[in-house]
């Protein structure tokens, strides 16, 4: 055959030259590579080959290996079971993949990913095994750190959406920093503290009586009162020699911020709702001629605490009854409602004109760039007369034995709203035995639902009847089950 | 579930559509949205497409509201559902929202 020839026949078939490029290839690849013998009792296949990339890899000379079984790689954090279907796949003739934990020749562990391939002469008999492997240590942990990360996070963030108590909030999240960290320690037992102003709350992922050594690391909080840590046990040596310390800093330094941020959370809900509860007048208020109940019902989920107030002014004949809510929540809202609530107060009890002081208030809120919503109803007592002022603030419920109806309103925009309209107040007169029903938003509202089915559904409550306490009462019940957003209600009847 | 807010902005930049819930918990999202649309700007906010809306919510249009006039634009809202043209009534704002 003539060199032309020869060219000419190797490009049709393409394999001529090829195997010396196959082997070239085989030891120039990345991949590590190992060919064994297809013997699978023991003493086990053994390996005829293996490249530069697997020598690399595992820290073994090529004549160390050659003649030996790749058995000589694996060790005690080696997964049994995986071994097992190994055997199982090449027992019968099928190509396997897997991950598991193999030893470098120095006896430091690493993950291996890996496949066996069954090597097939031209009669179909396997003669050897082909495996590639790949050391995915870094993967595996960088993706168990992320994982436990984003779970955590999500964690914090269901906690701090529910109605959860600040003790099962924090155990939540303990529980899973616990858990978290255990992924990514991998092996042994964890177990989280943390210490709270005389709150302790310990939890432990994984089997706690295991024996073994411990590594203690302390949680870095910013907040000096809190302090935390995270204990693994149940370390044996091969296990110390294998846990991902970088990565368990990493995630116990995540885990202080998140319980860090857990904490100043639950104590800023405690400040707005002690800063809202002195703020507000007290539930029993006093109005001449009339009865009164309030209430205030701080929002069970989040930080929605603060901001709706109630109160009664009396000046002369005229008792002015109102609600309001400041939008927005927390201390701020809190403090503004406070500063809003006290102003009124003091200018209505020396006879200011509603209009006057509600348009003061709106000046208030403009200079803090809030807005707040209001509604303010005066009763001449004599007379039964009522005006009703609104800003941006649902209507009132009337208190009638002849029938409940909401006050037909229209409002005028909330305090604090740039073009900020007069006021004109809408007419009403009640009997004696009448009265109104003053609530704020959160009262009725509810996600995905119109404004009006929650006003129709209150109206109906009003209209099961009773004495203004069972009233009350009534639409207590009707929020206390999960609600959003804090809750006032101002009820008054006349008694004569 | 968690309520989902999705805005989408039309080609001349001008109009948002507002796909969703506008409450407590999507409002920060809008407002960090709306932070982005440029003082004197005509901005209208398209609610065709809002299926519910809070006073959180409210209160970030208004303050955009604000912004937008101080600096000689304006903020209207355009084609609201019925529960929503409703929940703006209520808060006293049809007329200041532009819509009638």
């Amino acid at each position: 055959m003539s060199a032309d020839r020869a060219r000419e026949a190797g490009r049709h078939d393409g394999l001529m030259g090829l195997p010396e490029v196959m082997l070239a290839a085989l030891e120039q690849t990345r991949s590590a590579t190992c060919i064994t013998t297809s013997e699978l009792d023991p003493p086990g296949p053994e390996i005829v080959y293996v490249n530069p990339a697997y020598c690399a890899m595992t820290g073994h000379r090529r004549d160390e290996v050659i003649g030996r079984t790749p058995r000589i790689m694996q060790g005690p954090l080696t997964d049994r079971a995986v071994l097992d279907r190994l055997r199982a796949d090449l027992g019968a003739g099928r190509s396997f993949s897997g991950q598991t934990v193999n030893y470098r020749a120095d006896g430091v562990p690493f993950i291996i990913s890996w496949s066996v391939d069954p090597v097939r002469d031209r009669s179909g008999e396997i003669t050897h095994f082909v495996a590639t492997q790949q050391d995915v240590t870094d993967q595996v942990r960088a993706t168990n750190l992320l994982a436990a990360v984003q779970q955590l996070d999500r964690t914090l963030t269901e906690t701090l959406r529910s109605a959860m108590d600040a003790d099962a909030g924090l155990a939540e999240v303990v529980a899973e920093v616990a858990a978290g960290a255990r992924r990514v320690a991998a092996v042994g037992a964890v177990t989280a503290t943390v210490h709270d102003d005389g709150r302790r709350v310990e939890i432990t992922a994984g089997d706690a009586e295991a024996a073994g050594e411990v590594l203690e690391l302390p949680f870095e909080l910013a907040e000096a009162s809190v302090r935390g840590e995270i204990r693994v046990s149940g370390l044996d040596r091969h296990h110390e020699a294998f846990l991902d310390r970088s990565g368990l800093g990493t995630y116990v330094e995540r885990a202080g911020i998140v319980v860090a941020a857990l904490l100043e959370y639950q104590r800023q809900r405690d400040t707005a709702l002690r800063l809202q509860r002195d703020l507000l007048p007290a539930e029993d208020l006093l109005a001449p001629d009339c009865t009164v109940i309030a209430r205030y019902l701080p929002g069970t989920r989040g930080l929605r605490v603060g901001g709706d107030w109630y109160d009664v002014a009396v000046a002369g004949e005229r008792v002015v009854f109102s609600v309001g809510d400041v939008c927005g929540s927390g201390v701020d809202a809190a403090a503004l409602m406070g500063r809003l609530r006290l102003r009124a107060s003091v200018e209505l009890e020396r006879g200011s004109p509603i209009g006057e002081v509600m348009a003061h208030l709106g000046r208030i809120c403009e200079s803090e760039r809030q807005l707040a919503t209001m509604l303010a109803a005066e009763l001449d007592r004599r007379s039964g007369e009522v005006r009703l002022w609104s800003a941006g603030h649902l209507p009132p419920v009337l208190l009638s034995a002849g029938g409940a109806r909401m006050v037909d309103l229209r409002p005028a925009p909330p305090l604090g709203y740039v073009d900020q309209a007069a006021l004109v107040p809408a007419w009403l007169a009640i009997e004696p035995g009448e009265g109104l029903l003053l609530f704020t938003d959160g009262l009725i509202e509810r996600r995905g639902e119109s404004l009006d089915l929650g006003l129709d559904r209150l109206v109906a409550r009003v209209r099961a009847g009773g004495g203004l306490d069972e009233l009350v009462d009534r639409l207590v019940a009707m929020v206390t089950d999960g609600h959003d957003d804090d809750v006032a209600i101002l009820a008054f009847c006349r008694d004569r | 579930m968690p309520a989902e807010l999705r805005v989408t902005e039309s080609d001349d930049g001008r109009t948002l559509l507002l796909a969703g819930e506008l409450d407590t918990h999507t409002a920060p999202q809008l407002d960090r949205r709306l932070q982005a649309v440029a003082d004197g700007t005509d901005l209208v906010l398209d609610l065709s497409e809002t299926t519910f809306i809070s006073s959180a919510g409210l209160g970030v249009i208004l303050e955009t509201q604000r912004r937008l006039a101080a600096s000689g634009g304006s903020l209207q809202v355009s084609s609201p559902t019925p529960v929503v043209a409703r929940m703006i009534e209520l808060s006293g704002l049809s007329q200041s929202l532009g819509i009638s």
